[in-house]
């Protein structure tokens, strides 16, 4: 129990970041490939991409937020100030749900005004 | 006895040295991060690649220089954990195998960055450019590497003390991230030939 | 409560550690420091020195723009100016101050530890610190300094169009810098996971160490860009590669993307210091717990870490594809929110508590203002229209000088007062110290809001003069004006602290009743930090009586003191349990003898000495092993 709810909090505090960054990182290579000379031969400048890309990195967060809030209720007898591991969890554990709420909106907010983008224009 | 003396006699979290690598190789994995970023954008603005007519590079030869340079991470692995358990000759026999194919790596790689040089030349074209600049920021830091090698494997020669094994389990998370760089470095220059 | 009186016992205990931790006087002693607090001074006073250059390029810039037509410095020199004052204040300045100075002095303090975890490299940073900032400074004073802006884009930058050394100053000195600011930032995070004192678990750690931990893992991960970026551009400049070069299969905008991908990150790494300060100050002065805490310490992470989601923000005008550009001004909206989130717990913290507006609690008022300010002329940049239409005018001058000089200078102000007494044993004058707010927050007004006026207008930035009639008259003299009041605000300062560290008040171990362990020393703080390394159990030790009651009965029953030695105790990274002893290295030359051969390192590529360059820098790692010959652990 005490492994599976640290192993939540840490899933919690990271998962939401990594997916964004994932995203961020594989949707701008994706569009920059889409719409440049080189890449635009690969087939990729349809919102098709995009919007799996969002779709996962968005259920990933999600589950990460879950996880958060597991923890939060698992630990709501204890305080954010109070001794570890239980009050370093909590902390953790009530961070990483405002975290994954900010995450999750940024991956939607970003990869759906994208994925409507298509075809390549400049701005 | 202590609580506290009791812990002190078998740390249980890594050393202060190994978290302070950790971080170094961290921003050394960002760097390398640009630059294969580099690569990939100035390959998506081109409608040839390689540019200006220059051959891919042939896959074999890289293929297994880097695997085996890759599987000296298995005895600087072995190395570290022998230190740990204070086996000092365990530790630097595998020090020593690890630096010799290491070192034998990077002699090959020398050759054959050499004969790229004769090929074509960094400043034909952006592919040439990024082609030389990447697998020269690799190669330099498969040379650091052998520098922190010899440097430890001379120190162990001298006995284990805390602080040198602190050293060698730094410098094997070192060879860790070098050796997966690598990789992903190798896969990257291989990537035309695909 | 600190501990101020000793029992016979306790003074023989101080003194011995007193005896272990002094380092040699003098001269030689400043030379070969390993101590934080000795080197975060050094720091301190070297970035201050450059804030002062950083000042007069400023003040010549404005005074050239005074009025229309002006002829006060010639074309060239203007350029040189503008682009060395961006430099100057970002990379010699506001970093170096905000974690060289206030972070190197105060981490340790706040988590009850005696040093940083790596205390030669500490002082190694400092060296090359203070040699990029000279190798720089060289350029200019030679008259063939960086004249490109402090961005530097190619094709300006290139051979071609800057012969020159002036841009090779700039992209050696940048990465010889950035080498002390990466040392720096790695020594501030294994501090920050392996030095905590014992039960000052992840949930009880400062918000100030938050946001030290925060701008370290930030300058990490953007720093490499920065120094690719300029190896990229010395390799075009020196020997012919074509990186940048679009008709021989290169690209223009990849110098950008990774300028950005560094630069973007880097405002926010500014900034964050500030912040802990503000964080800092808040409880103090309000004397009520942060509102919010876990969120607060969270913030401070995010907004590093969506700062690097942003970069291209910077680059909605060169022409990219709208779905690339969407995917910045998309996160460029949300990015505001962490920076949302701690503006109201630190606003409602200051109105649910009973505040004392003194003067470091007005540095922080005016620091939200400013910030607020900047922050609302910042999120406009994310509507790529608007920012189209405004890029490289005085709007985009305006909006950063609210961000960079109001909300990240104000609060290293505050700071300068709030820790006064600490660093030094004596109060500031508080009636002085008011009026230098004042001058200072009126002088920023002045300055820098003009800007934006001017910008809607269409006065582009770094333009060496402008035409009358423009309607921009008006606005640049009343900057002008700002400009020279703000110097006045910053030099009566300089004059309050000066003084009052000769005539001040003593002031005590914790004037403010301030809740970090930084305030559980002496002031100033003894060599060794803490005789007993404190035990925490909440985010505000010095609050908790009883635990500060103990300090002194393990005082005087000899526990916890690591008195056999040059000793600190490392703790595990989550829970902060006590875990082992470490014995730190005494006063060393040898970070010293390995920054006088980097240094040449430096000067013989710039001079284009690479065989030169190859052996200082092999007589750099024989200096390296001489440093690691001496193991201070050996017991």
């Amino acid at each position: 129990m005490t492994r599976r709810l640290e192993a939540l909090q840490w899933f919690g505090l990271f998962g939401g970041a990594l997916a964004w960054t994932a995203q961020l990182v594989l949707g701008f290579g994706l569009a920059q490939g889409a719409c440049s000379t080189g890449g635009s031969r690969l087939g990729i400048g349809t919102a098709v991409p995009q919007l799996a890309l969002t779709a996962g990195a968005a259920l990933i967060t999600v589950l990460a937020g879950v996880a958060a809030l597991a923890v939060a209720v698992a630990t709501r007898e204890g305080s954010h100030d109070g001794p570890p591991p239980i009050g370093r969890r909590r902390f953790l554990a009530l961070g990483a749900v405002a975290a994954n709420v900010l995450f999750l909106a940024i991956i939607l907010n970003t990869g759906l005004l994208a994925a409507y983008q298509f075809p390549c224009r400049q701005s | 006895m202590t609580s506290f003396e009791a812990a002190g006699a078998r740390p249980r979290s890594l050393p202060n040295g190994w978290w302070g690598m950790l971080v170094f190789v961290a921003g050394e994995a960002t760097l390398f991060g640009c630059l294969i970023g580099s690569y990939f954008y100035v390959r998506l603005q081109s409608v040839h690649w390689p540019q200006g007519g220059i051959e891919p590079k042939g896959v074999l030869v890289p293929i297994v220089l880097v695997a085996a340079l890759a599987s000296t991470s298995i005895f600087m692995q072995l190395a570290s954990a022998a230190g740990v358990r204070e086996h000092a000759g365990a530790a630097v026999a595998a020090l020593l195998v690890a630096l010799v194919v290491q070192s034998g790596y990077f002699a090959f790689e020398v050759h054959d960055f050499r004969a790229d040089l004769a090929a074509f030349s960094p400043h034909d074209n952006g592919y040439a450019s990024i082609y030389y600049t990447l697998l020269g920021a690799d190669h330099a830091h498969v040379a650091l590497g052998l520098l922190l090698n010899a440097w430890v494997l001379l120190r162990l020669l001298g006995g284990l003390t805390r602080y040198r094994l602190n050293a060698l389990r730094a410098v094997t998370l070192y060879w860790h991230a070098v050796n997966v760089i690598t990789l992903v470095v190798t896969a990257t220059i291989l990537s035309p030939s695909a | 409560m600190a501990i101020e009186v000793y029992t016979p016992t306790a003074r023989r205990r101080v003194d011995r550690l007193d005896a272990i931790w002094t380092e040699r006087p003098g001269l030689l002693g400043w030379l070969t420091t390993v101590n934080h607090k000795r080197i975060g001074l050094l720091f301190f006073f070297t970035s201050l020195a450059f804030f002062a250059a950083g000042g007069v390029e400023a003040l010549l810039i404005r005074t050239q723009l005074a009025g229309p037509g002006l002829g006060v410095v010639s074309p060239s020199v203007f350029n040189q100016l503008f682009t060395v004052h961006g430099v100057t204040m970002i990379f010699l300045f506001v970093i170096p101050m905000g974690i060289g100075a206030f972070g190197n002095y105060l981490l340790p303090l706040m988590i009850g530890a005696r040093d940083l975890a790596f205390p030669r490299l500490n002082m190694l940073s400092y060296w090359f610190f203070l040699a990029s900032g000279c190798f720089i400074y060289a350029g200019l004073l030679m008259g063939d300094g960086p004249d490109q802006g402090w961005f530097s884009y190619v094709p300006l930058a290139d051979r071609e169009f800057s012969p020159g050394l002036g841009v090779d100053f700039y992209a050696l000195g940048l990465i010889f810098n950035s080498m002390s600011t990466t040392a720096t930032a790695t020594n501030l995070i294994v501090t920050t996971f392996k030095a905590r004192a014992p039960g000052m678990s992840l949930n009880r750690m400062p918000l100030f160490c938050y946001a030290q931990l925060a701008v370290s893992f930030v300058l990490v991960f953007a720093l490499p860009a920065l120094t690719v970026d300029l190896v990229f551009l010395e390799l075009d400049r020196r020997l012919g590669f074509q990186f940048f070069e679009p008709a021989n299969g290169g690209s223009t905008l990849l110098w950008q993307h990774l300028f950005w991908i560094f630069g973007h990150p880097e405002v926010y790494a500014i900034i964050l210091p500030a912040m802990g300060i503000a964080t800092s100050i808040i409880p103090a002065f309000a004397q009520r717990k942060m509102i919010a805490f876990p969120l607060v310490a969270l913030a401070e992470l995010l907004v590093g870490f969506i700062g690097f989601g942003v970069w291209a923000h910077h680059m909605f005008a060169v022409g990219m594809p709208t779905v690339t550009a969407i995917f910045f001004a998309g996160a460029t909206l949300m990015v505001v929110i962490p920076s949302t989130i701690q503006i109201f717990a630190w606003t409602t913290t200051v109105a649910m508590g009973t505040p004392v507006f003194a003067t470091p609690l007005l540095f922080i008022g005016g620091f939200i203002a400013l910030f607020v300010t900047g922050g609302l002329s910042g999120i406009m940049f994310a509507a790529i229209p608007f920012d189209q239409a405004v890029t490289d005018t005085y709007f985009v001058v305006a909006h950063f000088h609210f961000i960079i000089f109001g909300a990240a200078v104000f609060p290293l102000l505050g700071g300068m007062y709030f820790w006064f007494p600490k660093v030094t044993g004596r109060m500031y004058n508080e009636p002085l110290g008011k009026a230098s707010f004042w001058l200072a927050f009126l002088g920023t007004w002045l300055t820098f809001f003009p800007m934006h006026i001017v910008g809607l207008l269409g006065m582009t930035r770094r333009v060496y003069t402008y035409q009358p009639g423009l309607g921009w008259d008006a606005y640049n003299l009343a900057e002008t004006i700002g400009s020279y009041l703000l110097a006045a605000g910053l030099v009566l300062i300089a004059v309050n602290l000066c003084l009052s560290l000769v005539r001040g008040p003593i002031a005590g171990p914790n004037p403010w009743h301030a809740p970090t362990l930084d305030w559980a020393t002496p002031s100033p703080p003894p060599e060794f930090n803490f005789p007993v390394i404190p035990r925490v159990r909440s985010a505000y030790p010095m609050w908790d009586a009883d635990d500060r009651l103990d300090d002194r009965r393990r005082l005087e029953d000899g526990e916890l003191l690591f008195d056999a030695g040059h000793q600190m105790p490392a703790t595990t990274v989550r829970d902060a349990d006590l875990d082992e002893i470490l014995k730190l290295p005494t006063e060393s030359a040898s970070p010293l003898l390995v920054a006088l051969p980097v240094t040449l390192v430096f000067v013989m590529l710039l001079t284009s000495h690479y065989i030169g360059a190859g052996l200082c820098g092999a007589l750099a790692l024989v200096a390296l092993a001489g440093w690691h010959s001496r193991e201070p652990q050996a017991a």
